[in-house]
C-alpha cells in the first residue's frame, strides 16, 4: 500500500510538472527571440548519480551525450542522444547499454553576462541492448524501448567566442511496469554557428 | 416538438427567416469530424475516430478492434452500424467483428467523417442502427504526394527487470503505421493509388493471461492495403471507382513480418482466436444532372471478404467467405421549396463455406423516398420512408424531421422514426447458423437459441438545438429517448474454470427483449481567442424500462460521459490540444464471475476513469510536413474499455503526415 501511495505521488507530481510545462509554454509564447538564427552542437559526458532498486542490480557507467540545440520562438528545442552502458552486479543479470533519443524544450535565463541558465521538459526513447553473455534470453528480448521523459536543468558559461561550458543535470523516468527513475549530471562544451538557411525554411 | 418549440420562440418576438434545408446543417444525432479536427487529435487510427464522437460510445479489447455504439442505438453486441467511404456501403463485417481498420483508407486522405446516430435517410441507407460515413479528399491540380507514419510505445515493459524478480510481460505499442498515396488530378479527371501498412500486437497482460498458449508469432501482425480511385467529372455529373483491398496473410512484403495474424475475441469460444482475413471492395458511384434541378445518383459495388483461422490455431477452419454485391439508383429533385427524392436498391449477399447450408445467399431489395419541404416560415421538415424486403420478410422504416432557425442564430431540430428492423438485416453468425453454418458445432461451441428470430421494432425521438449566445459561445443542448422491441441478445456466464482453464461459457441467445432508454447531452463550445478555443461536452444515459437482459446491456455502456478539449494555436504552425475524458462505471454481467481467475486481472465492473490526452503539433517546409508527439492518458490511469480487454497506461506516440501538393501541375 505504501509503494502504491507512492506511485500515485509520483503520478501527481508528474502531471503537476506537465501542467507547469503546459503554461511556462502557453506564458511564452508570445516571445520571439532569433527564432532558428543560430544552431548549437554539444558534446556531453555523463553519469548516473541516484540510486535505487534499479541500481541494486546494476553499476552505471561513464556515458556520452550529442545533441543540436536551435532557438524556436519561444525558447528553443534540442534533439539528442545519450549513451550509456550499466553493468550487472550479478551473473545472473545481463549487461546493456541504453541510447535514449530525446527532444527536449528549454527556456534560457541570462543571470551574467557570460553565464546563463536553462530549465526544461524532455521526452524520448529508450533503447536498451542487451548482452546475452551466456544467459538464457530469449531472442525477442534482447533488445527493447521505452518512453522516457523527464526535467532538464543547465548552467552555461561563454568560454571563448561561440564556445560554451555547460554543465546540465536532468532528472528521468523510464516507463517500463517498475518505472526507472535516473538522474545524470554531465557536463561539456559546445559551439554555436549561424543557421544555415535551410533550418529556417525546415521550422517554417 | 420542434415546431411547438419554434412557435413559443416567434411568440416572444424571435424573427423568422424562409430558407431551403441546408444539408450541412448540425441535424440531430449528426457528428462531422473534418480533416482539421483528425489532425488537431493527433489519432494516429482509423478506429481512433471513435474516439471523436462524442456522442458514440465505445469498448476494446485489444485497442485494435473497437465495438461502437452510436447514441443508444445498438448494444456493444450487435455491431450492425453502417460504414460507408464516398456514398459506397463498405461491407467489412465479419460474423460480429466490424474492425475498421480494415479499411483501406488513411487518415491523411480523409475530408470529413459524418457519425449519424440518429434514424433518417442518408445516402440510400437508414440509419436505424447507426452510420458512419468517412469522405475523402479529391486530389489538388497536378500531382501529388501523401505520406502519413505513426508509431507508438505503450508503456508498461519489463525493460531490464525482465532479468529479475520484477519481471512481467512485454508489451508492444501500435504500429508502425505507414500509408503513402500518389494522386493526380485536374479539371475533369482525377485519381489515386495508395498503399497502406499496420502492425499491431497484443502482448498485453490481460489477453496473454487468458491465452496462455499463444506464442508470439500469433498474436502480431501486419495488415496491408493497396487500394485506387479513379473520378471523372464531366457537365452533365461525376463518376468515381474505388477499389481496396486488405490483407493479413501476405508474408514477407516488409522485411521481419514472418507471421501475419493477429487476435479476435469470438464471444462464443469466450476467448481470443488467431486470425487472418481479406476484404476486397471495388465500386462505381456517380451522379448525373438531368437539369438544373433533377439528377440521378447510383452506386454498384463488390465486396469479397474472407476470415481465416490461423494455421497453428486450436480452432477449425472458420471456413468463412462472404461476397456481396450491392446496386441502388435514386432520383432526386432539388426545387426552391420542395425537395423530393426516389430510390431503389438491391443487395445479393453470399456464403461459400463447405457447410451445408439451406440457402447460401440472402437477396435484400429497398425502396424509399425522401421529401423535404418548408412548412412554415423558417420551419422545414423531412419525411423519409424506406422499405425493405429479405426473405420474403418485408420491413418499414420512417423518419420525421424538423428543423427550424430562429433569427438566423439558433437553430432546432427533431427526428422522430419508427423503423421495423428484420433480422436477415444483420447478417449475423446467428442467421448463418440457423441455415446451417456449423463453425459453433464443429469446435464444440455449445448455444441455445430461445424462441425464434423475428422483426424487431425501433422507436426513437432525438431533439437537438444549438444557440449561439454570442460570436464566441455556442450552446448545445439535446436529448435522445429510445424504445426497443423484440430484439434478440446473447448471454454468457463467463467463469473461470482453472482446469480446463479456459472462460468458456456456452451461448444462449434470448429472442423478445424489450427495453427503451433515455439520454440528454450538453455542448458548450467557446472561443477564448484566435489561438484558444476551448469546448465541453456532458451526457447522461439511462435506461427507462425493459427486462433484465436489456438492462444488462445498457449497463455496459457509461452513464455519464464527459469531455474537455482544449485548443492552443499560437501561430507558427504550432498547436497543442489537450483532451480530458470522464467515463462513469459500467457493469458486465456476463462476466460477473471472471474475478475467479488466479491472476486477479479481471473484474466484471470497470470503475470511473479519468484520463487526459495530449496532442503538440508542428507543420514544417511551409505547411508540407506535420510532425506530431501524441501521449495518451498522460497521468498513467488504469484506463479500460472491458473487463476482459487490456489496461492502457500512459502511451507515447510519434507521427507525421506529408502533404506534397501540386509538385508537378499540368
Amino acid at each position: 500500500m505504501k509503494n502504491y501511495t507512492n506511485i500515485r505521488h509520483i503520478n501527481c507530481c508528474s502531471a503537476t510538472f506537465f501542467l507547469l510545462m503546459i503554461t511556462v509554454f502557453c506564458l511564452n509564447a508570445q516571445t520571439r527571440d532569433e527564432a532558428f538564427s543560430t544552431v548549437t552542437i554539444g558534446f556531453n559526458t555523463l553519469t548516473n548519480t541516484n540510486r535505487n532498486t534499479f541500481h541494486g542490480f546494476w553499476k552505471p557507467e561513464t556515458g556520452y551525450e550529442a545533441y543540436v540545440r536551435v532557438p524556436v520562438q519561444f525558447g528553443s528545442v534540442q534533439f539528442g542522444i545519450q549513451y550509456i552502458g550499466y553493468s550487472a552486479k550479478s551473473a545472473k543479470q545481463p549487461d546493456f547499454k541504453t541510447s535514449n533519443w530525446y527532444i527536449l524544450w528549454e527556456k534560457e535565463w541570462r543571470l551574467f553576462p557570460r553565464l546563463s541558465w536553462s530549465a526544461g521538459g524532455r521526452v524520448g526513447e529508450t533503447g536498451m541492448d542487451f548482452e546475452k553473455k551466456g544467459l538464457d534470453i530469449n531472442p525477442g528480448q534482447l533488445s527493447e524501448t521505452e518512453f522516457s521523459a523527464g526535467l532538464h536543468s543547465r548552467l552555461s558559461y561563454d568560454l571563448y567566442r561561440n564556445y560554451t561550458i555547460n554543465l546540465m543535470v536532468s532528472s528521468m523516468r523510464i516507463y517500463t511496469r517498475k518505472r526507472i527513475n535516473m538522474v545524470h549530471f554531465s557536463a561539456g562544451i559546445s559551439r554555436r554557428f549561424n543557421a544555415p538557411g535551410f533550418v529556417e525554411a525546415l521550422f517554417k | 416538438m420542434t415546431i411547438v418549440l419554434c412557435l413559443l420562440l416567434s411568440l416572444f418576438g424571435y424573427g423568422v427567416e424562409a430558407h431551403p434545408r441546408d444539408t450541412e446543417k448540425p441535424y440531430p444525432g449528426t457528428r462531422i469530424v473534418t480533416s482539421d479536427t483528425i489532425q488537431r487529435s493527433g489519432i494516429t487510427r482509423l478506429a481512433d475516430l471513435f474516439l471523436l464522437a462524442d456522442d458514440w460510445d465505445i469498448s476494446t479489447i485489444d485497442g485494435y478492434n473497437w465495438q461502437a455504439s452510436g447514441n443508444g442505438l445498438s448494444t456493444f453486441q450487435n455491431q450492425n452500424w453502417i460504414l460507408m467511404l464516398d456514398g459506397q456501403r463498405m461491407d467489412i463485417d465479419l460474423i460480429g467483428m466490424k474492425n475498421i481498420n480494415m479499411l483501406p483508407v488513411s487518415l491523411d486522405r480523409i475530408e470529413s467523417v459524418e457519425f449519424i446516430s440518429a434514424p433518417k435517410l442518408h445516402a440510400g441507407e437508414f440509419t436505424d442502427k447507426g452510420l458512419i460515413h468517412i469522405h475523402t479528399k479529391e486530389p489538388e491540380p497536378g500531382l501529388s504526394l501523401k505520406a502519413h507514419y505513426t508509431s507508438g510505445n505503450y508503456t508498461g515493459d519489463p525493460g531490464p527487470y525482465a532479468h529479475t524478480e520484477f519481471a512481467t510481460e512485454n508489451v508492444e505499442g501500435p504500429g508502425p503505421n505507414v500509408s503513402t498515396t500518389v494522386e493526380y488530378g485536374n479539371s475533369h479527371l482525377f485519381g489515386s493509388i495508395g498503399f497502406n501498412s499496420q502492425y499491431h500486437s497484443s502482448r498485453d497482460i490481460e489477453i496473454l493471461r487468458r491465452n496462455p498458449g499463444y506464442d508470439y508469432e500469433l498474436i502480431r501482425g501486419w495488415i496491408y492495403q493497396p487500394s485506387c480511385t479513379i473520378g471523372l467529372k464531366t457537365r452533365s455529373g461525376s463518376h468515381h471507382f474505388f477499389y481496396g483491398s486488405t490483407s493479413s496473410d501476405e508474408p514477407g512484403i516488409i522485411p521481419g513480418s514472418a507471421s501475419n495474424s493477429y487476435l479476435f475475441f469470438f464471444r462464443p469460444a469466450g476467448k481470443e482466436i488467431p486470425i487472418q482475413n481479406h476484404f476486397t471492395h471495388s465500386g462505381v458511384t456517380g451522379s448525373v444532372n438531368m437539369s438544373s434541378e433533377k439528377s440521378i445518383t447510383y452506386t454498384v459495388s463488390y465486396s469479397d471478404k474472407q476470415l481465416k483461422r490461423s494455421k497453428h490455431s486450436e480452432f477449425e477452419d472458420f471456413n468463412w467467405r462472404s461476397k456481396s454485391y450491392d446496386s441502388r439508383v435514386e432520383f432526386a429533385h432539388d426545387g426552391p421549396s420542395i425537395n423530393v427524392k426516389a430510390g431503389a436498391g438491391f443487395t445479393r449477399t453470399s456464403l461459400i463455406t463447405r457447410a451445408s447450408l439451406t440457402d447460401n445467399y440472402l437477396d435484400s431489395y429497398k425502396i424509399y423516398g425522401q421529401l423535404n419541404h418548408i412548412i412554415f416560415h423558417n420551419i422545414d421538415q423531412t419525411l423519409d420512408v424506406f422499405a425493405q424486403s429479405c426473405n420474403d420478410k418485408h420491413g418499414i422504416k420512417a423518419s420525421l424531421i424538423h428543423a427550424a432557425d430562429v433569427s438566423g442564430r439558433h437553430t432546432i431540430s427533431s427526428v422522430l422514426s419508427v423503423s421495423q428492423k428484420l433480422f436477415e438485416e444483420d447478417n449475423s453468425l446467428w442467421f448463418w447458423v440457423d441455415r446451417g453454418y456449423n463453425f459453433l458445432e464443429d469446435n464444440d461451441l455449445k448455444y441455445t437459441i430461445e424462441e425464434s428470430f423475428g422483426k424487431s421494432l425501433q422507436f426513437s425521438e432525438d431533439v437537438a438545438a444549438q444557440f449561439a449566445i454570442n460570436e464566441d459561445v455556442t450552446l448545445e443542448p439535446s436529448v435522445t429517448y429510445r424504445v426497443f422491441r423484440n430484439l434478440y441478445l446473447e448471454k454468457q456466464q463467463f467463469r473461470w474454470n482453472s482446469e480446463e482453464r479456459t472462460f468458456y461459457s456456452p451461448t444462449t441467445v434470448h429472442n423478445g427483449i424489450d427495453g427503451s432508454s433515455a439520454g440528454a447531452a450538453l455542448g458548450i463550445n467557446h472561443i477564448i481567442s484566435q489561438a484558444f478555443k476551448h469546448r465541453l461536452y456532458y451526457r447522461y444515459r439511462i435506461c427507462t424500462g425493459g427486462d433484465r437482459n436489456f438492462r444488462d446491456e445498457l449497463n455496459t455502456i457509461p452513464e455519464h460521459k464527459l469531455f474537455y478539449t482544449a485548443d492552443f494555436s499560437p501561430g507558427s504552425g504550432f498547436s497543442l490540444q489537450t483532451r480530458l475524458t470522464y467515463l462513469s462505471s459500467t457493469t458486465w454481467s456476463d462476466f460477473k464471475d471472471v474475478s475467479q481467475h488466479d491472476s486477479g486481472l479481471y473484474n466484471s465492473r470497470i470503475e470511473q476513469q479519468t484520463f487526459i490526452d495530449i496532442y503538440l503539433k508542428k507543420w514544417l517546409l511551409s505547411r508540407k510536413i506535420q510532425a506530431g508527439f501524441l501521449f495518451r492518458n498522460v497521468f498513467g490511469e488504469k484506463v479500460r474499455y472491458h473487463p476482459f480487454g487490456a489496461v492502457f497506461d500512459l502511451s507515447f506516440h510519434v507521427q507525421a503526415y506529408f502533404f506534397f501538393d501540386s509538385i508537378a501541375l499540368n
